[in-house]
């Protein structure tokens, strides 16, 4: 193994075991219940209903049978994007708000954000390793916390609403997320290949396992299926998403990885894709990308091949 | 005289509930964004051009068909869909040309932001004509599901898939319905329909199969 690669199979593997604190809160008469947990940044909060749910249903029975969801700052939790995804996009700007603060400088206030739409074979570097400054000076508050909801007003046009029911009617909360997370892998297959075949041709035994793989981050179950389904040589195109802090827009939009005979780098998508953030007159493009939690600015001039590779091909 | 049955709609002077009638999905309203806290007062912190970069972006890329119709600047159109990146950048503006301006720091600013707007209005004539922000849709039934009697529909490109879950269900009376591109992935219903047209269409249509139950698990 050559240096660089074995740099590379360094970040790989921090993208992959990159771990997020959450505290998820529970409003309870006397004083809120707390559950604390990790989480891995490429995995989802859906799958981790179950076990949050056994531990708040001992305070609420009523949990139970109930559809749950998580909400930050009132914000419903979209469950079927990647945890560190939404940790990137829904927190992780006021955290560098309050450090930019007390550095007395304001660089990069807002950020977006671009994720591989291969989300559960993407993975992610945790925020604190890939911030070299954060470590002289601790973050002012790494734990996420959100609170969990169960009343009667599930918020449906945030939130995809889980349909099914095991026999002891308590809510099915892995075989719906299995059903919504194939479908975006399915997409995103179809995106790199040009069509969803390799995908849609996985044997059950293969579709079990991938999805195994996925729901106990077990990285050898996932490349072993990977490799089906993301191709050798040439990617068709690029399944990118860019997420804007502070809006609900997506960004998701065809891109190719090479234009005529150059190959097309992370800048080229963002100054044709968001030409008023990343293209400025006054050469003030203050927002800076993340993707998988790492600040990107340095990979600007890096072809997108080349990074969703390393994201992708663990 | 007789009444025809399967008649052709009419024109809307009657019609109350078009979208019953005509081929175009009427629109839903857009979900109103829902920001945590902290996120908008760190936004409300940036300074105004900032702010306004930001809001551009965002409208932009909303309605950008909007965005692209409100300016004075006539736009050559030729309506090509949104066209891959590669692609799309033959036409006026090369990138490469706009990379080298971002290095030339000599042109006062305002030059550099009609250079800019010019660049931008370039990037949305080829991404969206302003005559059609429409996509066209064609529905395909799976199994037994009912068919539905038109096929073929128009709908705008800011439109989510919810905005369709909901009008076939309502048009075929299902409880439900699950939707198919390219019959195998099922989108979330929060998608953009634009972006799904630009990445899954099949010539000029984007084809939905649907269906009452699970068809591609």
């Amino acid at each position: 193994m050559t240096d660089s690669e074995s740099v590379i199979y360094d970040v790989k593997e921090k993208l992959w075991n990159g771990l997020i604190k959450i505290c998820i809160k529970l409003k309870d008469d006397n004083d809120d219940k707390e559950f604390l947990l990790t989480i891995h940044r490429n995995s989802y909060f859906s799958l981790y209903f179950e076990t949050i749910i056994a531990y708040f249903r001992l305070f609420q029975p009523a949990i139970y049978e109930k559809p749950v969801w998580l909400e930050y700052e009132g914000v419903p939790i979209k469950w079927n994007l990647p945890v560190g995804l939404l940790y990137d996009f829904l927190y992780f700007p006021c955290i560098v708000a309050s450090k930019s603060q007390s550095q007395s400088q304001s660089q990069s206030q807002s950020q977006s954000q671009s994720q591989s739409q291969s989300q559960s074979q993407s993975q992610s570097q945790s925020q604190s390793q890939s911030q070299s400054q954060s470590q002289s000076q601790p973050l002012p508050n790494n734990t996420w916390t959100l609170y969990l909801k169960y009343d009667e007003n599930y918020p449906t046009t945030d939130l995809l609403p889980f349909v099914y029911k095991k026999q002891d009617r308590s809510i099915d909360y892995k075989r719906f997320s299995r059903e919504v997370i194939v479908n975006q892998l399915k997409q995103s297959c179809y995106v790199l290949n040009g069509s969803a075949k390799p995908i849609m041709d996985l044997s059950e035994i293969d579709l079990n396992q991938l999805w195994n793989g996925i729901e106990t981050h077990n990285l050898m179950m996932v490349n072993s299926i990977n490799g089906k389904i993301i191709p050798k040589y040439e990617y068709s195109k690029i399944p990118v998403r860019i997420l804007i802090s502070g809006s609900s827009t997506i960004v998701q939009s065809p891109v190719f990885p090479n234009k005529d005979t150059t190959k097309v780098t992370l800048k080229n998508i963002l100054v044709e894709q968001l030409p008023y953030l990343f293209d400025n007159p006054d050469s003030s493009n203050f927002a800076t990308p993340y993707i998988q939690g790492i600040a990107a600015k340095s990979l600007y001039d890096v072809s997108i091949q080349e990074i969703i590779s390393c994201i992708l091909q663990l | 005289m007789s009444t025809i049955i399967h008649s052709e709609p009419d024109d809307d002077s009657s019609s109350e509930s078009s979208s019953d009638r005509s081929n175009f999905i009427e629109d839903e309203k857009p979900a109103v964004a829902k920001i945590p806290l902290s996120t908008s007062v760190i936004l409300d912190r940036l300074s105004y051009s900032k702010k306004q970069q930001l809001d551009r972006t965002i409208n932009s890329i909303r309605h950008d068909t909007v965005a692209s119709s409100e300016s004075p600047v006539t736009l050559s159109r030729s309506f090509s869909g949104r066209k891959p990146i590669s692609v799309r950048t033959e036409e006026s503006l090369p990138q490469e040309s706009s990379l080298t301006l971002t290095s030339t720091s000599t042109s006062t600013s305002t030059d550099r932001r009609t250079q800019i707007l010019q660049q931008f209005h370039t990037r949305q004539s080829s991404n969206v004509s302003s005559e059609t922000p429409k996509i066209t849709v064609r529905f395909v039934p799976i199994g037994s599901t009912p068919i539905i009697d038109k096929k073929v529909f128009t709908i705008n490109r800011h439109q989510s898939v919810a905005t369709l879950t909901k009008f076939l269900t309502k048009k075929l009376r299902l409880n439900s319905v699950h939707l198919y591109i390219q019959s195998s992935f099922s989108p979330t219903p929060d998608e953009n329909l634009g972006d799904l047209f630009d990445s899954f269409r099949t010539g000029e249509e984007l084809i939905i199969s649907y269906c009452n139950t699970i068809a591609f698990g």
